[in-house]
């Protein structure tokens, strides 16, 4: 890299500390608002630090809302939805795992065909499959309901699952398909003189190779599913199969919007994500910057 | 041990040719070379026979078996590539014994098998690493052992030598023919490099634009080119080409190369006055003071040190000739040189064919 004068380095520095705040900061908020009372949050608006802390929001939305400690114990009303929080958690981690496991599969498996099999429509369908996705998801809503209808599919995980997979498709094909481009032919060809089919050869070599871009496109296609809230909102409406944003959308109408409680929501819903990311850690900054030097 | 026989063999991609009814044999053992200009065919005919490319026409076999049609994980053929090809994740042991493990062979005797190899190539000590921790040399061999376990029928070989220095290459060399004579494999080694060829082939297949120009042991090669691309391609620095025209002089053959200068050459059935190249070799023109020399007019001296190539001018042509002994030759000087006996090989001017 080439050598940067100290006040380049230090305004470089600032800038990232910059976007890093950026990112950061309102998570800060929504710590302090998590272990305090909604009448805290409340009485005084210039406070910095809050001037009680308690667990009951946590306690609130683990038990269902059956243990509503101090906070909320002799309060008239509380949403449905925050009673069904911890189903919505599960199925919010069914929905993303097998949405990422899925997408990853079908992605490679397209990536395969596209970069390694001398298919020529494939390269067609790959661009149509792209223009389509500019469709904004808004307008396909409609149709899309009427469709999982047709299939039975409403109220079910299946097909919010189904229907994330097709939406997130494209993107892990756009970061997967350089990734294999880049990966010498010489490999499989190798590999099937060995004594491996093409398909053998792709899962035995090319996949291990690809671990890289499979942890960073993995873990996108996770963050999106998980914070998706269109799709279930759409296609779900019975409480049993709602997810985490469609509990958090709950909380909020035109008589009451439950701030605090919110808030630990958010907290708790980050804890996947940030463990998925720490455990791929090793391979994602690699996978994110994969193709940009070479060698 | 296998024997490949290739008759008719034609590639195509899309309209455009690239090998053109190829018939070669390659015997039970035999070390053969494929040489032949850039662009010429040797990849992908070497990649036919392995099965990474579909065969547009004729015919590969495989001890008289068709293997057209049969996959590459089914032919028994191990190829090393230029890259190496080298699975970048996994050991060099596991790189060794990757096809031994997908044949199911126990786990103990591939490990023996492995460690038997590493010790013929020097690799012993290097098992537990993984390929971007080796020199080139070593992921070099470590490309050799993958195919020396599997003990195939057929080794396939694509300018395996040509991404080290010069200085490892001749020790590659040296150890791949000390290997072949060894294990006695059947091989087919790809190849630009002529001297490779030379010293390493029992047969050499020389190519140009997807046809095969001339088949045969590298000094038969040497000595009886079928024309000027086989004459010019084998042999360094590259045999003089003189162009004149044949004459007959006291009932042998010659060639008057112009200004006055008639040389010897052999008897051809040619026409008298027909155009011809008159070929000598650098090292078969010998300083002489006999009357059928020619003046030679020194213009560059070049000392190897285990010889002397000087360039000069006979009849206003250049020519190339090489000397074992130290000399103290100066540009301008002017010698009289003479071809050695039987030394002199005529081609037609215009079809570049062996006169004979
Ligand atoms: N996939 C392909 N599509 C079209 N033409 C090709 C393809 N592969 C090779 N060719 C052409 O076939 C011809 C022979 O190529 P090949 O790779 O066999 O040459 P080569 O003799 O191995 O040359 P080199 O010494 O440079 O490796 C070349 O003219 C090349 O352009
Ligand atoms: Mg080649």
């Amino acid at each position: 890299m080439r050598k940067m004068t100290l006040r380049t380095r230090i305004l470089m520095n600032l800038a990232n500390l910059a976007c890093i705040a950026f990112l950061i900061l309102p998570l800060v908020p929504v710590i302090l608002g998590a272990f305090q009372s909604e009448r805290g949050l409340q009485a005084d608006v210039h406070a910095l630090l809050p001037v009680e802390y308690t667990l009951d929001n946590f306690r609130l939305i683990l038990s269902g809302g059956s243990d509503k400690g101090t906070l909320f114990q002799d309060i008239s009303y509380l949403p449905n939805s925050v009673t069904w929080f911890p189903n919505a958690f599960l199925n919010s981690v069914i929905v993303g795992a097998l949405v990422t496991v899925g997408v990853l599969v079908l992605a490679s498996l397209t990536a395969f065909t596209v970069t390694r099999l001398n298919v020529r429509w494939t390269g067609w369908l790959m661009q149509i499959n792209m223009i389509s996705r500019m469709v904004p998801l808004i307008v396909l809503m409609v149709p899309l309901f009427v469709v999982l209808r047709g299939f039975g599919l409403l109220n079910s995980l299946s097909g919010v699952i189904i229907t994330e997979i097709g939406l997130l498709l494209p993107y892990a094909i756009i970061i997967l398909v350089p990734y294999f481009q880049q990966l010498p032919k010489e490999l499989e060809e190798s590999a099937r003189l060995d004594g491996c089919t093409r398909f053998t050869a792709f899962i035995r070599i090319l996949l291990p190779l690809c671990k890289p871009a499979l942890a960073a496109s993995g873990v996108i296609m996770f963050i999106i599913s998980w914070h998706e809230l269109l799709i279930p909102l759409i296609i779900v409406s019975k409480p049993e199969v709602m997810t985490v944003p469609v509990v958090l959308a709950g909380l909020v109408s035109d008589h009451f919007v439950f701030f605090t409680v919110m808030m630990a929501i958010c907290l708790v819903g980050l804890l996947p994500t940030l463990l998925l990311v720490l455990l791929l850690q090793k391979y994602l900054v690699k996978g994110l910057t994969a193709g940009a030097v070479k060698g | 041990m296998a024997h490949v026989q290739i008759q008719n063999l034609k590639k195509s991609y899309g309209a455009v040719q690239v090998i053109h009814d190829i018939d070669v044999g390659i015997d039970e053992g035999e070390f053969v070379a494929l040489v032949g200009p850039s662009g010429c065919g040797k990849s992908t005919l070497l990649r036919m026979i392995a099965g990474l490319e579909d065969v547009t026409g004729g015919t590969i076999r495989l001890n008289d078996r068709v293997i057209n049609d049969v996959a590459p994980k089914d032919r028994d053929i191990a190829m090393v590539f230029q890259s190496y090809a080298l699975y970048p994740h996994m050991t060099v042991e596991e790189n060794m014994g990757f096809a031994l493990k997908l044949a199911r062979v126990p786990q103990a005797e591939i490990k023996a098998r492995v460690a038997e190899a590493a010790a013929t190539l020097n690799l012993t000590e290097y098992l537990d690493r993984h390929p971007r921790q080796l020199s080139g040399g070593q992921r070099q061999r470590v490309a050799m052992g993958r195919s020396i376990v599997r003990s195939p029928s057929v080794f396939l070989f694509d300018e395996p030598l040509s991404n080290l220095d010069a200085k490892l290459r001749v020790r590659m060399r040296t150890e791949i023919k000390a290997l072949h004579q060894r294990l006695g494999a059947t091989s087919v080694y790809v190849t630009h490099d002529q001297i490779e060829a030379m010293t390493m082939a029992d047969k050499i297949v020389v190519m140009r634009a997807g046809r095969i120009e001339q088949v045969g042991a590298p000094l038969e090669l040497y000595d009886d080119p079928a024309n000027v691309f086989v004459a010019t391609f084998i042999g360094s620095p590259a045999i003089n080409l003189l162009s004149g025209r044949y004459v007959e002089r006291d009932g042998a053959g010659a060639v008057d190369l112009g200004h006055g200068v008639v040389m010897e050459a052999p008897q051809v059935g040619a026409e008298p006055g027909q155009p011809c190249l008159f070929g000598i070799r650098p090292e078969h023109l010998e300083i002489a003071e006999s009357a059928d020399a020619a003046d030679f007019t020194v213009e560059v001296i070049e000392p190897t040190g285990s010889e002397t190539i000087i360039t000069g001018r006979i009849a206003g042509q250049e020519v190339q000739m090489s000397q074992r002994e130290r000399t103290d030759l100066k540009p301008g000087d002017v010698l009289r040189l003479r071809p050695a006996p039987g030394q002199v090989r005529l081609f037609d001017a215009e079809t570049e064919a062996r006169l004979k």
